[in-house]
C-alpha cells in the first residue's frame, strides 16, 4: 500500500527542443548519486516534435510485480530501483507499459561501489573477456528521490517542458475543465 | 523549413518542404516564379535596387510549380504557401546552413537565396535579410582575419595592388600577390609536390575533410606536419610535432559572430602546462625563425594593427567600447559610430553600379548546378548525407571526452527510413556496413522517418564510425566547397564478428590515447 | 551420461546441483544474470529466432542463487544423493522469441510475453519498448499545464 501522494514527470511536446540538456543532468546527478551513470529518460521522436520520456509511477507498477528479486520498491513518491539488489534478467523491461526501463551495462567494478562511465559500444570494442565483466543492470526515473529540491531535469530544462505532477494538480485541472464544460453548457 | 530531414525545426514549421538532397535551387526558383507570376514582386522598387531582373525573370519562366513539383516532389500547393508567406511578410530573414552550400553546386544555390531576398525586398531592413548560419561561433571573425586563401585581412583581395600596398605600409613586407590553395585542395596539392609542410591549428582534417583515406596518404608524404590544439587530435597522430594551444576558455580575445558583431573574450582560467595561445605561439615562433615582425605582446594589440590597417571596417572597434558594451556590429569606421547593424540599409551594394546584381540561376546539368554530382546507381543505391547530431560537437575533440556526453551519445547511428530498411533486412539496432566508392565504414542503425526513402544520414562526430572516409572530393568550381552532403552509398547488415573487426582497423588508425607518455622535444 | 568414475564427476556428485524442468521455464533470463559461476547462459540467436538457454555443469559451484531468482520455479536444487539427478539434467535448449508486432524486432521470448500476460494488463506486451515509447510519445497531447 502506499500513503504518499502519486506524482510523475509530464512533458510537453510543444516546448521541448530537444537539446537533450535533461538527460546529461540526469547522467551526471545520478553519478553523483552514486547510481549507474545512465540517463534515465528517453529522448524520443514523434511528427510534432521530440519529448522525452519518463517513468510514469504507475500505482499498480507492472515492474514492481514482476522483479524476481524484489529490487523495485516504493520510496516517497516514487517507484524506486534498487540497483544494488537488480540481478539485469530485464522482465521489468518487457512489463513496462511505456518502455521506460532499460538494461544497461556498467564495467563489474559497480558491483564494489565504484561507479564507471561505459559505453554501449564497449562490448564492440573489447574483447569477449572483457564483456564479462560487464554487470547489467535496469535503470529507470527514481524522481531523484535523493535530492529534497526535486527532479533534476524539471529544473534544468531551458523551455520549462517538463512539469512535476501531482495528485493535487490533477484534482486541480479537472476541476478547471469540468467548470469550463458547465460553463459552456450553461450559456 | 526547408529539409530532407524531419529535423526538431521542421516539427515546428508551419510548413515544412521535405526538399530531397541537392534540390535546392528548383525549390528557391519555383518559389520565386511563384512570387512573380501573382504579382508579389514591386518591380518598380526592384529595379531601382538591382540590375539584371528581367533577364532573371525570363530565366525563372520555365520553373513553373509543376516542373518543381515532378523534380522534387514537394506539393505545389506547398510550394505556393511557403512562397506567399515569405513574400506577403512584412519582414522575413532566410536562414541557411551547410545544406545548402556542401554541394558543387553551394555557390549557385546561396546565388538563388540572394535573388529571392533581393526581388521580394527582404534585405537591407531591421528582421530580413540572408544569414548563413555557421558551424562556429567565429568563424565569421577568422573570415575577417583573412583566414581565406583569396583575401588579405577586412576582405582586401591579394591581386588589388592597391589594397597590398597598406599591408605593406605596416607590415614592411609585401603580401603575396597570388591566392593560397583553398584547404579542400591541399590534398592534392602534397600528392603533386607543390605542398611538403603543413602547419595545422585548431582543426582535425583527418576527421573532417572529405575523403580522409586519400588524405591520410598525402599527410604521410609530407616532410613535416605540425599540428597546433587543445588536444591530441587524430590528425595529431600523424604529425611530427604537436604543439599544445589554449582553449576558448583560457584565452582573451574576441569573437566575431554571423551578424558581424564583434564580442570580447575574457579568460576564465589560465592555460594548463604549456598550453599558450594561438597568437602567442605564432609570434614566438616567428622570433624563432629570426624574425621581429610578430613581436606582440596581447591580443589587443593586434586588434590596434586591424583597426589602423582596416579603417572602414574596425576603427571603431576599441577594446574600450566592447568592454563596456554588448559587442559592436562592423561596418564601424570611427569611435563615435554606432556600428551597423543592418547591412545595405540605404540599397547600396558593393558593386560598382552601386546596385545588386540578379544573376539567373539556371538549370544546367553540365556544369552541375543542380542536383548531385555522384548520383545513385545499381551498386551504390542511396544517398549518403551528413551533418551533426545535438550532443556532440563536429569531430568529437572537445566532447567526445565528456564522459556525461558520451552516455547520451554513445555511437554513431545510420538514420534509414523503414522502406530501405526493410527491403535490406535492416532492424532498428542492427549493425550495419555503409560503402561508398571510397571506402566502407560500420555503425549501429536508426529507423526512422527522419529521413525520406532513398536517404541515410550519418554525422562525423566519431572515429569509429569516420563517415568521411566515405564523402567525395568532388567541390564547388567557384569556392572549392567539398559535397560532404551528397555520395552514392549502400548498406548492409553485418554480423557483430564483421563489426568487431572493422572496429579494430578504425582503432589502430584514428584511437587517440590521451593517458599514454607523450615524448617532448625542447 | 556415464558417470564414470574420473575426479571430476565425483567431485560434481558431491555438491548439489540445481534441476532444470524446462516445461515451467519461461526463458526469462533471470537465472543466467544471478549466475556468479557463469554455468548457466542465455544467448539470443536471431536467425532461428530463438533463444538458447545453456548450462555447463563442470562450472556449477551448487549455490543456489538460480533457484532464488527463478520466477516460476522451473529450477530447483537436488541433492546429491538423489541419484537421478545425472538424468533429468538438461544441458542445452532453444525457446522462441517474441517478434515486436509493430517493428518486427525479435525482442523477448515468447514465453515470457505469455507469463507476463498473466501477471500485466496485456496491452502493450507485444510491442517491444521502443514501440512502446514511440506510441506513449505520439499520445501525448501538446500541452497539459
Amino acid at each position: 500500500m502506499r500513503f504518499v501522494r502519486r506524482q510523475f514527470i509530464i512533458p510537453d511536446k510543444a516546448k521541448c527542443l530537444g537539446c537533450y540538456t535533461c538527460l546529461a543532468t540526469c547522467t551526471l546527478v545520478h553519478k553523483e548519486a552514486g547510481a549507474v551513470p545512465y540517463p534515465r529518460m528517453f529522448l524520443t521522436p514523434t511528427a510534432q516534435g521530440s519529448v522525452p520520456l519518463q517513468c510514469r509511477q504507475c500505482d499498480q507498477a507492472p515492474c514492481m510485480e514482476v522483479c524476481p528479486v524484489y529490487a523495485i520498491e516504493v520510496q516517497g513518491a516514487a517507484v524506486v530501483l534498487n540497483e544494488k539488489k537488480c540481478v539485469g534478467c530485464g522482465i521489468c523491461v518487457l512489463a513496462c507499459p511505456i518502455g521506460c526501463i532499460e538494461i544497461q551495462a556498467v564495467r563489474q567494478a559497480a558491483a564494489t561501489g565504484v561507479v564507471l562511465a561505459t559505453s554501449v559500444l564497449l562490448p564492440l570494442i573489447l574483447s569477449e573477456q572483457d564483456e564479462k565483466k560487464m554487470r547489467k543492470v535496469a535503470v529507470k526515473c527514481d524522481l531523484c528521490y535523493f535530492r529534497p529540491e526535486g527532479p533534476a531535469c524539471v529544473k534544468v530544462c531551458p523551455t520549462k517542458a517538463l512539469t512535476l505532477v501531482n495528485e493535487e494538480d490533477i484534482r486541480l485541472l479537472n476541476l478547471q475543465r469540468r467548470q469550463a464544460y458547465a460553463s459552456l453548457i450553461g450559456s | 523549413m526547408a529539409d530532407p530531414r524531419h529535423t526538431e525545426m521542421a516539427a515546428r514549421a508551419d510548413i515544412w518542404l521535405r526538399v530531397p538532397v541537392g534540390q535546392n535551387i528548383p525549390l528557391v526558383n519555383g518559389m520565386m516564379h511563384i512570387l512573380i507570376r501573382d504579382g508579389l514582386i514591386n518591380t518598380v522598387r526592384v529595379n531601382q535596387m538591382a540590375t539584371g531582373f528581367d533577364a532573371l525573370a525570363a530565366s525563372l519562366a520555365e520553373w513553373t510549380p509543376e516542373r518543381v513539383e515532378m523534380m522534387t516532389g514537394i506539393p505545389q500547393a506547398d510550394l505556393q504557401a511557403a512562397a506567399h508567406l515569405y513574400g506577403n511578410a512584412p519582414t522575413a530573414a532566410i536562414l541557411y546552413c551547410m545544406g545548402v552550400t556542401q554541394f558543387a553546386h553551394g555557390t549557385a544555390a546561396v546565388l538563388a537565396l540572394a535573388n529571392l531576398a533581393i526581388i521580394t525586398g527582404h534585405l537591407g531592413r531591421p528582421g530580413s535579410g540572408v544569414f548563413p548560419l555557421r558551424g562556429q561561433n567565429n568563424i565569421q571573425g577568422t573570415g575577417d582575419m583573412g583566414c581565406l586563401p583569396d583575401f588579405l585581412p577586412g576582405y582586401m583581395h591579394v591581386s588589388r595592388s592597391q589594397d597590398q600596398t597598406r599591408f605593406k605600409h605596416v607590415w614592411g613586407v609585401k603580401p603575396p600577390s597570388k591566392p593560397g590553395i583553398r584547404a579542400t585542395e591541399i590534398s592534392e596539392a602534397i600528392m603533386q609536390g607543390k605542398i611538403r609542410a603543413l602547419y595545422v591549428f585548431g582543426a582535425n582534417p583527418v576527421l573532417s575533410e572529405p575523403d580522409s583515406g586519400y588524405l591520410r596518404k598525402a599527410l604521410e608524404r609530407l616532410d613535416l606536419l605540425v599540428v597546433q590544439d587543445i588536444f591530441l587530435t587524430e590528425t595529431a597522430r600523424l604529425a611530427k610535432v604537436v604543439l599544445p594551444a589554449a582553449c576558448a576558455a583560457e584565452k582573451d580575445g574576441t569573437f566575431t559572430n554571423t551578424e558581424r558583431r564583434v564580442q570580447r573574450v575574457r579568460m576564465a582560467v589560465p592555460p594548463p602546462g604549456d598550453a599558450r595561445p594561438d597568437w602567442w605561439i605564432f609570434s614566438e615562433l616567428a622570433r624563432k625563425m629570426g624574425s621581429s615582425a610578430l613581436s606582440y605582446r596581447s591580443p589587443e594589440e593586434i586588434w590596434e594593427e586591424m583597426r589602423l590597417l582596416i579603417p572602414e571596417k574596425f576603427g571603431g572597434v576599441s577594446y574600450k567600447r566592447l568592454d563596456d558594451g554588448s559587442g559592436l556590429l562592423w561596418p564601424c569606421p570611427d569611435e563615435t559610430h554606432p556600428g551597423t547593424a543592418v547591412l545595405y540599409s540605404n540599397n547600396v551594394f558593393i558593386t560598382p553600379s552601386g546596385k545588386a546584381q540578379l544573376k539567373p540561376v539556371p538549370l544546367d546539368p553540365e556544369q552541375t548546378s543542380v542536383g548531385i554530382v555522384e548520383k545513385p546507381d545499381k551498386n551504390y543505391p542511396l544517398v549518403l548525407t551528413t551533418g551533426r547530431r545535438v550532443y556532440h560537437y563536429h569531430t568529437g575533440t572537445i566532447t567526445r571526452k565528456e564522459w556525461v556526453l558520451n552516455q547520451i551519445g554513445p555511437e554513431e547511428l545510420v538514420e534509414i527510413n523503414p522502406e530501405d530498411s526493410h527491403r535490406r533486412g535492416i532492424r532498428n539496432g542492427d549493425l550495419v556496413r555503409v560503402s561508398t566508392r571510397r571506402g566502407s565504414i560500420n555503425a549501429r542503425a536508426w529507423v526512422t522517418d527522419r529521413v525520406p526513402p532513398g536517404i541515410i544520414f550519418m554525422t562525423f562526430h566519431f572515429w569509429e564510425a569516420p563517415v568521411n572516409e566515405l564523402t567525395s572530393r568532388v567541390r564547388d568550381p567557384v569556392c572549392g566547397i567539398p559535397e560532404l552532403k551528397a555520395s552514392a552509398a549502400n548498406i548492409e547488415r553485418i554480423s557483430s564478428v564483421e563489426a568487431q573487426m572493422m572496429r579494430r582497423q578504425k582503432k589502430e588508425r584514428y584511437m587517440v590515447n590521451l593517458e599514454a607518455p607523450v615524448k617532448r622535444q625542447e | 551420461m556415464a558417470a564414470g568414475n574420473s575426479p571430476i564427476v565425483n567431485r560434481l556428485q558431491a555438491r548439489p546441483q540445481p534441476v532444470f524442468r524446462q516445461t515451467l521455464c519461461i526463458a526469462c533470463g533471470a537465472c543466467a544474470a544471478a549466475c556468479r559461476a557463469g554455468a548457466l547462459a542465455m544467448r539470443p540467436d536471431l536467425e532461428k529466432a530463438r533463444v538458447i538457454w545453456r548450462f555447463v555443469p563442470e562450472a556449477c559451484m551448487g549455490c543456489g542463487r538460480c533457484t532464488r531468482y527463478c520466477p516460476t520455479g522451473a529450477i530447483t536444487i537436488a541433492p546429491p544423493e538423489d541419484e537421478l539427478r545425472p538424468f533429468k539434467a538438461v544441458k542445452e535448449t532453444s525457446f522462441p522469441l517474441q517478434k515486436c508486432s509493430c517493428c518486427g524486432h525479435h525482442y523477448a521470448s515468447a514465453l515470457e510475453i505469455a507469463h507476463l500476460a498473466t501477471l500485466v494488463p496485456d496491452t502493450f506486451l507485444n510491442n517491444c519498448t521502443a514501440c512502446r515509447r514511440l506510441r506513449a510519445a505520439r499520445s501525448l497531447s501538446l500541452a497539459y499545464f
